[in-house]
């Protein structure tokens, strides 16, 4: 597990700032300009670097805790895990609380663009429990971000919290990505519930060359869904809000978090959606992350899918003969049966991403997910074995 | 055991005879990585006139002289630098040759014709003023001093052409805390270009010196090394080719 933040020595002068990490091999190709970078020299031997090189109006300079430094330059000194800034990444630094975060990760598959911390919906097996707090400082965050991303890197999250509160904020943040990242496939997770009765959805027709939106349902009917988001109503506003976005043609996934009431009812749940949804072009079949509120309900949401079997091979079933793309998400491939070893995907973020004892002697550890890094006994399944290939 | 012996051999064959396909693999291959192209591949440079090419050391500026008209920002942007959005840039103070307009930014992988000389006359025009690059051109060499100014064409490239200070609508708002810095914007660029070249020698395994912006011995000899490492002419200077290789961006 990568640590995202650490603790570091900053100048309190320098203000919080993002910024690119460019190492000496980026530094020549380096298009933006020397205010928006830090400087990587960690490991370059002292006696490399001119004072000219230092003179140049750096955002920030990262410098090993043994180098020379002066007061007059923006050394910045990560006291805890180096592996928190690479070249290629982007940080924040907080001098306030003498501490640098990352905000970018160059190579890694989970980049998100955190939108906000507020939400509507209050799901049980949350992950990241909202905060309603005032956070629109975001949005101008993220268009700063968004500059230091690198132009080839290949997809980004929106993700929150629920992105459609950010209202107009979330089309800026959408059509900067378009101008900036044109090449970068972009997905939003939302639950789509303010996309309905709403023109909000209207103004995302045709701003990206490449959106998607992942959307979550967790129910054939309202009651399931509306208790496992903890909303009134919710069911109805998130299928108006899928229709919605059908008709400014958006792309959508459809995602289904794997609590146990859900689970349980996953061939219906899959039927539902082949029926009323077959414009979806993906579903994503998705273990808990055991953290967040899933944490505090674990009798009500845990569901070993050793004991599912069944209903997870209906559902995929289901959606390939109709044609519907389906993957499964956070489920270890000695959980599942072998026949649905080709719908798992290693979904898990890297710098989230472990293994346990058990898969040191498995053989098929380099194509499974593995698991969240803070799972525990009781979040894990009772058939994780390691595999033996023959 | 002994089928699958067979199999083995028989691919291992297949792999025997893989030289003679070789160039359509390779041509197959680089068709796949242009795909993947980025700003770091082929063209880096291409269209952008190297002013530095002969560069050896500070004492033989004469290339001005073959320096045409830029015919200011004909898009040659691979990744467009867009200022964050509280950037706003003052009017410029001087009125004459107003700065073409800026280009809208071209995001895709749009090779870029070699610039053209459309309006300026190349020849003998009675003012030597052009315009050394566009103020994008500018930014993109890493944020140093950001001027649309006129540079006198008859000017040594080195020389203190420093008669007017505040002429640049930029120049305060990169630099805070050097405003009275007389604008040599040359010689920065220059120091910044060799610094890149520096950096991405020593990257390469080569020693360059200290990383420090000045042409020296060193250097070249490391640039000498690594032109005849990559088959290029062996100049010891930072030609295009030489940029390009080493991934510099001009």
């Amino acid at each position: 597990m990568l640590p995202l933040e650490s603790k570091a020595l900053i100048p309190n002068s320098l203000g919080p700032r993002l910024l690119k990490v460019v190492g000496l091999a980026d530094f020549p190709s380096a298009a933006l300009p020397c205010e928006r970078m830090a400087l990587d020299l960690r490991g370059a031997p002292a006696a490399l670097i001119g004072r000219e090189m230092l003179d140049l109006p750096w955002g920030g300079i990262i410098q090993s805790p043994d180098a020379p430094r002066d007061r007059e330059r923006p050394y910045v000194e990560i006291l805890g895990d180096q592996r928190v800034a690479k070249s290629g990444d982007v940080i924040e630094l907080d001098p306030f609380r003498q501490r640098v975060a990352s905000r970018y990760r160059r190579g890694d598959n989970g980049n998100v663009l955190f939108a906000t911390e507020r939400c509507n919906s209050y799901c049980v097996m949350c992950s990241q429990p909202p905060r309603q707090v005032q956070d629109d400082w975001r949005v101008s965050q993220l268009l700063d971000l968004i500059d230091l991303i690198d132009a080839d890197e290949p997809s980004l999250a929106i993700s929150g919290g629920e992105p459609t509160l950010l209202g107009d904020g979330l089309l800026e943040v959408v059509a900067r990505c378009a101008s900036v990242l044109p090449d970068t496939h972009l997905h939003i997770l939302s639950n789509g519930r303010l996309l309905d009765g709403s023109t909000l959805h209207s103004r995302f027709e045709g701003i990206h060359p490449n959106l998607s939106w992942g959307i979550p349902l967790y129910g054939d009917h309202y009651g399931l869904h509306d208790y496992v988001v903890q909303s009134e109503g919710a069911f109805a506003q998130t299928l108006r809000g899928l229709y919605a976005l059908e008709a400014a043609k958006q792309r959508i996934e459809i995602r289904v978090v794997l609590v146990r009431s859900t689970f349980e009812r996953l061939p219906q749940i899959a039927r539902y959606i082949q029926r009323n949804l077959p414009f979806v072009e993906h579903v994503a079949l998705m273990g808990i992350e055991p953290i967040g509120f899933a944490k505090a309900h674990y009798a009500d949401v845990w569901a070993d899918p050793a004991d599912f079997g069944d209903q997870l091979a209906a559902a995929v079933g289901m959606f390939d003969s109709s044609g519907i793309g389906v993957s499964l998400y956070n489920l270890p491939l000695c959980t599942i049966d072998r026949s649905l070893w080709p719908y798992a995907a290693q979904s898990i973020s890297t710098w989230k991403n472990d293994y346990l004892p058990a898969c040191a002697s498995c053989s098929v550890k380099s194509k499974c997910g593995g698991f969240f890094s803070w799972v525990t006994p009781a979040w894990t399944s009772r058939a994780v074995a390691p595999v033996k290939e023959n | 055991m002994s089928s699958a012996l067979m199999i083995v051999g028989a691919t291992l064959g297949a792999l025997g005879a893989e030289p003679n396909q070789k160039p359509q693999d390779l041509s197959a291959l680089s068709e796949m990585d242009s795909k993947y192209a980025t700003v770091l591949s082929s063209s880096l440079n291409s269209g952008r006139h190297n002013l530095y090419a002969g560069h050896r050391s500070h004492s033989s500026h004469r290339s001005h002289s073959s320096h045409r008209s830029h015919s200011s920002g004909s898009g040659s942007s691979y990744r467009s630098y867009t200022p964050p959005a509280t950037y706003t840039p003052p009017a410029p103070a001087r009125t004459t040759p107003a700065p073409a307009p800026r280009p809208a930014p071209i995001r895709a992988p749009v090779i870029p014709t070699p610039r053209q000389s459309l309006s300026a006359p190349t020849t003998s025009a009675p003012t030597k003023k052009t315009y050394r690059a566009s103020e994008r051109d500018l930014s993109e060499l890493g944020g140093q001093r950001l001027s649309t100014e006129p540079v006198d064409s008859q000017t040594s490239l080195g020389a203190d052409d420093a008669s007017t200070p505040d002429a640049s609508p930029f120049n305060n708002n990169f630099w805070p805390t050097q405003p009275a810095q007389p604008p040599r914007p040359d010689a920065d660029e220059l120091r910044m270009l060799i610094m890149r070249v520096q950096a991405a020698l020593y990257s390469k395994g080569l020693d360059p010196g200290a990383i420090d912006g000045v042409m020296s011995q060193k250097t070249q000899t490391a640039l000498r090394t690594f032109q005849r490492r990559y088959g290029l002419q062996v100049t010891g200077t930072m030609t295009t080719p030489t940029l390009d290789a080493l991934g510099v961006r001009l």
